[in-house]
């Protein structure tokens, strides 16, 4: 019997897609897999195991590491989150004023550079403020991650206010409430969801980054993802899989709350 | 001493753009409206009303002119601190609210005490009928629910002014007719001065105390619903209100408030003329088609006119007939009331005569 | 009269002044974390390389010249330095490559999201945001895994007698095209999918009805009304493909460089900064012309439907 014709369809696009979403999780699966391996090769799977994992969790360097990078994340995140949330209401719901564009550009620039551009500028930069000022602490790293977060909080806390109902403010203030109650008991609350994607997005984006990290740390101030780095240049053990997974599982469950917060309109 | 007007405009003009983009949506109006009674603003689609809403509301200042409430100028106040609230057209409740929380929201943000908030939520929520609904969310609620919530929470901080920019507009027939009969009486209850915002003549004519009729920023007509369907200020005012004939002639004679005006089509016929008016040459004759018949035309003393029967149109009351008049030009519009079980008198191509109400004819200022 | 006019100005230039107060934090952290030190690039490209890195005060062409020339040590000649050039290509050849690629599967991947029904579309969509936001490190790490010499693939086809000794697939540039294709693609199918998910499906049927094929109706009514995707999906790709350093570094080894590979080295073991920013610059202009490709392509597309 013939099939019914659908004007949606198109001939091997749903094959092509679900190679596709196979390809993606392939290597995915097979490194989550074998970071429960008993042995050593990815030849033989010799049976579950948590010997990895337990060996990753004794490794001092991977616990510090891991503990930097969150630190690092969560302050980048919440400076990054409070400053785009304040760009994002200083750049939305106007008449067009001079310097606007200026300051969308100015916001979304790390976007537009290459990240090993940054990377090399940041590296020349803080050497010379290293010498200038003697300081060679986390500050630095945490300067780069909030600026390059910026942007990526700024999206989602943009796109909520830009699909308010501005006639609400109206309202509130209609019934009142003036301009700093109108903004704390209805733009704010209303807004909230945009903030929490915003930073988790953020969180997300530093957590992750290699190259900017690679160039500005001093010696010892290894994230997780530039301990990794320099791991699987050098041996590769199992271990390295069980790390990922962890990281992996991390990611997933911010991502998980941001595309709910995100999907959910009000 | 006479009563201060509840909010009295004074010359307020509203201009946005600038340059050659400049565009008056409000245009030189003044316009007093009177402690407690219900004044609507009616025009057709872009001539300014909901403008001159926001200008009241304070949500826009005016390029020009005065805005008085109880004879305080409060053109540029801002809207938090205006005794004035507003029913928005597409209600803007809050969606993080409660029902009960919106009708609150005014009080709370006057810093009014919180028993005095509670009692006054619970009695607008009987006031409009909602009390079964306050803890709902209020995308949860319908339509019609939505509506009553948001004149609840306008009315909730007991303002001088209520403004309402077409309130009814998103509903369907029936909950409209209910809810124009409930907002009737919330007016009456609350001793409110209400301020419509309506492009439905219908609804303005049977809601309001006192219409005004705008066109391009303008206005053109205040007066009561009678004084503007039956005595149209002008031409615009005669044709947006209801149907209405128009016929050209030149006065004869005057006498009194009656003139004898001739005309081509209908020969002479006789014509209410507005106070002080000065007749000068040519002037236009209006008359709704209520207030003529059809008639055989074989009996030409009853008829003053005579034309050709281009459509019938059945309005379940009423049957609506289209006639082209003699000289072949003015399509003549009039309406018969149907009688049960009795079939249209004339048909399609018929030659009919026109009868006219006598006196119901009436002179346009020009 | 006045008075009113006088205060709607007041008003707007306060309003304006404290959004510039707003935005001051967000632009003062990008200025110095950002922005500003990419200026300090520019100035380093035009100075003389220090003995152990770094740079020396002296106003010197060399980093510029350096980009595409070689100095011969001994007569002081120049000529077109081969390794630069070939790296510049390969960087160039292997982005185009990604992004071809990626458009290929990204596009029937993003249409078949966009034409599941509203229930399940949400969860497919989720499963593309999740590589999306998940660590490129790791998934190039887990490329790695598959193809290294033992990996996955040589470890089984060796367990099962089909080959003698592992295969070479690490380290070529395959392997690189491969890692940056597999990393790159939600990239691509992210704004594709979101100008598909606008396309009106009864232009579609209005094509069927006029007696277009599906494939002409893919080629003259789908494909033209999602070309802001396309472009836009093809610029996010080609932009960090351009200048990969994780990936190239990871799965190209010490031989098969990329641009980013390039500019590492000189804060490296080249130790000659002056030719790292200058390379960096390089490379920061060619992202512009492509960034003006796509602004230009996309301001007519609008101007077009608008
Ligand atoms: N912010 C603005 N900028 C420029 N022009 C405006 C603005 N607001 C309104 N106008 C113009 O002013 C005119 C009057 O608009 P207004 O909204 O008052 O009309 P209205 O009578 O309420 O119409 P409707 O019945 O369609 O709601 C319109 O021509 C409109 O385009
Ligand atoms: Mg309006």
């Amino acid at each position: 019997m013939a099939r019914a014709f659908s004007i949606r369809r198109q001939r091997g696009f749903t094959a092509i897609a679900m190679t596709c979403f196979f390809a993606l999780y392939l290597p995915i699966a097979v490194l989550v897999f074998y970071s429960f391996n008993a042995g050593e090769s990815l030849a033989a799977f010799e049976g579950i195991s948590l010997r990895w994992f337990a060996q990753a969790f004794e490794n001092q360097q991977v616990i510090d590491a891991s503990i930097r990078s969150l630190q690092i994340a969560s302050v980048a995140a919440i400076v990054a989150t409070i400053a785009a949330t304040m760009a994002a209401l200083a750049t939305t719901r106007t008449e067009p004023y001079r310097g606007l564009t200026l300051k969308y550009a100015f916001i979304n620039q790390p976007l537009m550079i290459p990240e090993i551009v940054t990377a090399v500028a940041l590296l020349i930069f803080f050497a010379r403020i290293k010498i200038w000022t003697g300081y060679s602490g986390l500050g630095y790293l945490i300067a780069a991650h909030t600026a390059f977060c910026i942007p990526f909080a700024y999206l989602p806390i943009r796109a909520r206010l830009e699909n308010m109902d501005l006639t609400l403010e109206k309202a509130a203030a209609d019934l009142y409430a003036t301009p700093w109650n109108a903004f704390r008991y209805v733009t704010l609350p209303l807004l909230w969801p945009g903030i929490l994607a915003g930073f988790m997005l953020a969180f997300v984006i530093s957590l992750d980054d290699v190259v900017i990290t690679e160039f500005v740390k001093s010696a010892g101030q290894d994230t997780l993802p530039t301990y990794m780095l320099g791991q699987i240049r050098r041996t590769i053990t199992p271990e390295m899989n069980a790390i990922s997974t962890l990281f992996l599982l991390l990611s997933v469950c911010v991502v998980t709350v941001f595309f709910i917060v995100n999907r959910k309109r009000v | 001493m006479a009563e201060l007007n509840a909010v009295e405009i004074r010359h307020v003009s509203k201009i946005f753009g600038f340059g050659e983009f400049a565009f008056a949506a409000v245009d030189d109006t003044s316009v007093s409206i009177r402690q407690n009674e219900f004044f609507t603003l009616l025009g057709p689609s872009g001539c300014g009303k909901t403008t001159l809403l926001r200008l009241i509301a304070g949500f826009e200042y005016p390029t020009s002119g005065e805005i008085m409430l109880n004879g305080e100028d409060i053109a540029a106040m801002p809207p938090f601190k205006r005794p004035i609230n507003t029913v928005f057209q597409s209600y803007a409740l809050f969606p993080h609210m409660t029902v009960a929380e919106n009708i609150g929201f005014g009080l709370t943000m006057l810093g009014k005490p919180k028993q005095e908030i509670r009692d006054r939520v619970d009695a607008m929520l009987k006031l409009v009928r909602m009390e079964a609904l306050a803890g709902r969310r209020t995308s949860q609620i319908s339509g019609g629910q939505q509506q009553r919530v948001a004149l609840a929470r306008a009315l909730a901080p007991q303002p001088k002014v209520l403004l309402l920019d077409e309130p009814l507009s998103a509903l369907d027939y029936k909950l409209r007719k209910d809810m124009q009969i409930e907002l009737k009486r919330l007016q009456a209850e609350t001793g409110i001065t209400f301020i419509f915002v309506t492009h439905d003549q219908e609804e303005a004519l049977t809601m309001s105390d006192r219409i005004a009729v705008m066109s391009s920023g303008k206005i053109l007509q205040v007066g009561n619903p009678r004084e503007i369907y039956d005595a149209p200020a002008d031409r615009f005012v005669a044709d947006f209100i209801g149907e209405t004939n128009f016929l050209k002639g030149r006065i004869s004679a005057m006498n009194g408030g009656i003139a004898d005006v001739d005309t081509a089509v209908a020969g002479r016929i006789s014509a209410t003329v507005p106070l002080d008016f000065q007749a000068s040459g040519e002037v236009t004759v209006v008359l709704r088609p209520e207030h003529a018949t059809l008639c055989p035309p074989n009996q030409p003393a009853a008829c003053q006119m005579t034309g050709t029967l281009e459509n019938v149109v059945y309005f379940g009351t009423d049957t609506h007939y289209h006639v082209r008049l003699s000289d072949g030009e003015t399509l003549f519009t009039l309406r018969e009331q149907n009688k049960p079980l009795q079939s249209a008198r004339f048909g399609q191509g018929d030659t009919v005569g026109i009868a006219l109400e006598a006196n119901a004819a009436r002179v346009l200022r020009n | 009269m006045t008075g009113v006019a006088g205060t709607i100005e007041a008003e707007k230039s306060r309003d304006i002044r404290k959004r510039w107060l707003l935005s001051l934090p967000a632009l003062l952290i990008i200025l110095i974390a950002a922005t500003g030190p990419l200026l300090i690039v520019l100035v380093y490209s035009f100075l003389t390389p220090g003995p152990y890195g770094d740079v020396q005060w002296l106003p010197s062409p060399d980093g510029w010249i350096s980009v595409v020339m070689e100095k011969d040590i001994f007569d002081g000649t120049f000529s077109l330095a081969d390794a630069h050039v070939s790296i510049f290509i390969r960087s160039v050849v292997l982005s185009l490559a990604t992004t071809v690629l990626t458009l290929l599967v990204g596009f029937p991947t993003a249409y078949f999201i966009a034409t599941r029904p509203e229930k399940t579309r949400e969860l497919w969509l989720f499963l593309i945001t999740i590589p999306f936001w998940t660590n490129l490190l790791i998934r190039t790490f887990a490329i790695l895994e598959i193809i290294r010499n033992e990996g996955l693939i040589n470890g089984l086809m060796l367990k099962f007698g089909l080959i003698s000794k592992p295969v070479q697939m690490l380290f070529t540039d395959g392997a690189i095209l491969t890692g940056m294709a597999y990393v790159y693609l939600p990239l691509m199918v992210l704004p594709l999918y979101a100008s598909m998910e606008k396309l009106d499906f009864r232009l579609v049927e209005a094509g069927y009805d006029l007696y277009a094929t599906p494939f002409k109706v893919l080629r003259k009514i789908i494909i033209p009304l999602v070309k802001p995707g396309v472009v836009a999906g093809s610029i996010l790709v080609f932009i960090p493909a351009l200048g990969a350093y994780v990936t190239p570094s990871i799965l190209g080894g010490g031989k098969n460089l990329m641009l980013g590979n390039l500019i590492e080295l000189q804060f490296g073991q080249g130790r000659n900064w002056p030719l790292g920013s200058a390379l960096s610059i390089t490379l920061m202009l060619i992202v512009m012309v492509a960034l003006l490709v796509y602004v230009r392509n996309a301001g007519s597309q609008g101007s077009r439907h608008g």
